[in-house]
């Protein structure tokens, strides 16, 4: 995933499926903290919310009226709880996949497997 | 207090002379009252006896003229050929004494207010000292006549100013015209200066290293008032205090001084220019907390710079110049690492990027940046078109030493431009701008970010004020998650 920030037009550019919110927000901030976007507000706002067993929630919320975009035409996945803005142009066919309970990502370490989930479920003591 | 006979001889001719010089401390003035009482005593007198030739066989020698009021108590006129002379005129006070068919007139003075006990009074007649017939212990109750006017006509005027300039006290001075006969009164107020403490000699010796001359200069000096026309340049040796500066300048207007300022001697400066207000407790300035409020058209230099701050100029119109004031922008609470940004703030939650309009050209190391602010540092960064740039000298509207230089295309007329204050990462837990002076109070936007994996925080964004002690800031830094 390689992202191209266009901070005239407010606009973030990616050229792949957005999969790995956490990734994603991580890139994010990684360019906000350069002299070039010094400048200009924050792209998002990003909260975790740990669920427990492992699980945890994490969205991304774009801000300051910065949007993503899609520039070359082709099918993405953007999964996970983005909030925001999706400009889609022409040839762009675009699916949306939330999460409602786990994610997976590459950034701080790994999230939970199904395995690890079904393993947690099962042992759940019932009250 | 009726007049002791032997004092005075009257001659045939009318001539009133004392018998001997008033001494003050000696001898005790009299009224002019006193003066009319004797002659009427003498006048009723069947014949001239002794050396005081008038009686009933001769003309009236005196009336009292006029109305009496608080400004005229008494106003005695010598008939027809009686008069005093200068000598003999010391020796009376309180009212006039008119002689000679008018052709010559004497009017009584005193001094009201407060002074230092026996603080030292001189007068000026025509520009020139009038030669004491008084003692300082006489400030108390300073009532004296001085002659205003001579073969019929008013000396100067009429006009005398009166000073009392002790050095190491205040200084005080008051114009009066004696023209309408009766008292006159001058209004005089000292005090003891604290801000004094070299001896006279010290002080003048201070004196003899400066340098003060009169002739146009237009200086900035820093403050943000822009360039000042003055009149006038005080100028010191670079080692001399201001404290000291300003003593050797009350030596050099006190009574005693030999000083000359353009032309004019010490003991009767008033001020640099007819139109300006006068400083009549210290003609070039007062000095107080430790900081001289220089007389309005002076421009000073050669001041110490741990004296930079501890005065204030008047420019010839009256625009009060500071100095400028140093100041910096500091954030805390950081990382090494963090990226930091302070700028002006835009009033709007963002950064102000349009600060100014630029045009430059491609390759160019220096950019010409209309409305360059006098608060700018005299090196850091300037954004062009958001465009980081770093420059290393300031000229006027002109930064100098740009790198990169100007990028490849250069920038078009009326390019957005701003000067931020801090523009780069942090090495440790503060940074701080360069040093920059201080003109009026802003509001800056500060941003704090950091992305790096294992450091990554909560961008930060708050806002601080720059006032004339300058500005800090402290960033929050929250792990983001």
């Amino acid at each position: 995933m390689a992202l191209t920030f266009l901070p005239g037009e407010l606009v973030i550019e990616s050229d792949a499926s957005i999969t790995d919110l956490p990734a994603f927000h991580a890139a994010l901030r990684d360019w906000e903290d350069s002299a070039e976007a010094a400048i200009h507000p924050v792209t998002h706002s990003y909260k975790v919310i740990d669920l427990g067993g492992g699980a945890f929630f994490p969205a991304v919320a774009m801000v300051n009226g910065w949007r993503l975009r899609f520039p070359v035409a082709g099918s993405y996945v953007v999964r996970g709880n983005l909030s925001g803005e999706i400009l889609l142009g022409a040839g762009v066919a675009l699916e949306r996949q939330t999460s409602a309970a786990f994610a997976t990502t590459v950034i701080g370490g790994s999230g939970p497997s199904a395995s690890d989930i079904a393993t947690a479920v099962w042992e759940k003591a019932l009250p | 207090m009726p007049i002791n006979a032997s004092d005075f001889t009257i001659d045939a001719s009318g001539n009133i002379r004392a018998t001997t010089a008033f001494v003050p401390g000696t001898h005790t003035r009299y009224t002019t009252l006193d003066l009319h009482a004797w002659l009427q005593d003498l006048a009723d007198n069947p014949a001239a006896s002794g050396d005081d030739l008038v009686s009933i066989l001769g003309s009236n020698p005196s009336e009292l003229a006029g109305k009496r009021n608080a400004s005229r108590p008494m106003a005695v006129t010598l008939l027809p050929t009686m008069n005093i002379d200068d000598a003999t005129s010391q020796w009376f006070k309180f009212g006039s004494i008119e002689q000679q068919a008018g052709q010559v007139l004497y009017t009584g003075f005193k001094v009201l207010g407060t002074l230092v006990p026996s603080s030292p009074i001189y007068i000026t007649q025509s520009n020139n000292k009038i030669t004491k017939y008084w003692q300082d212990a006489d400030a108390a109750n300073f009532q004296i006549l001085v002659k205003a006017k001579a073969g019929g006509a008013l000396i100067d005027g009429g006009n005398i100013t009166v000073f009392s300039r002790k050095y190491g006290q205040t200084y005080s001075h008051f114009d009066v015209n004696l023209a309408a006969g009766g008292e006159q009164a001058a209004a005089l107020s000292t005090s003891i200066d604290g801000n004094v403490s070299l001896s006279a000699a010290a002080a003048q010796a201070v004196w003899a290293t400066m340098t003060v001359t009169v002739a146009d200069t237009t200086q900035d000096l820093g403050g943000g008032q822009g360039a000042k026309l003055h009149k006038g340049t005080i100028t010191l040796n670079g080692t001399t205090t201001l404290a000291d500066a300003y003593q050797a300048l009350m030596w050099a207007t006190s009574e005693g001084s030999t000083a000359t300022i353009n032309g004019v001697p010490g003991w009767r400066y008033r001020k640099l220019m007819a139109g300006y207000s006068e400083n009549v407790a210290a003609p070039f300035g007062s000095f107080a907390g430790g900081k001289w409020f220089v007389a309005q058209g002076w421009w000073l230099t050669g001041v110490m710079a741990a004296d930079s701050k501890n005065y204030q100029l008047i420019s010839d119109d009256g625009t009060v110049q500071t100095p400028p004031t140093s100041v910096q922008v500091q954030v805390a609470g950081l990382a090494a690492g963090d990226y930091v940004l302070v700028a002006r703030d835009n009033g709007g939650g963002g950064i102000n990027t349009t600060e100014y309009l630029v045009t430059a050209s491609v390759g160019a190391t220096s950019i010409n940046v209309p409305g360059l602010k006098s608060d700018t540092p005299a090196s850091g960064v300037i954004r062009i078109a958001g465009d980081r740039y770093t420059y290393s000298g300031k000229s006027g509207a002109t930064l100098t030493g740009l790198s990169p230089a100007i990028k490849s295309g250069g920038y078009p007329v009326g390019t957005s431009a701003f000067v931020p204050l801090i523009d780069g990462v942090a090495s440790g837990a503060t940074m701080s701008s360069a040093a920059f002076q201080f003109s009026t109070p802003f509001t800056c936007r500060y941003r704090v970010r950091n992305g790096a994996g294992g450091t990554a925080i909560v961008p930060f964004e708050s806002t601080l004020s720059v006032t004339e002690t300058g500005g800090s800031g402290t960033a929050v830094r929250n792990a983001d998650e």
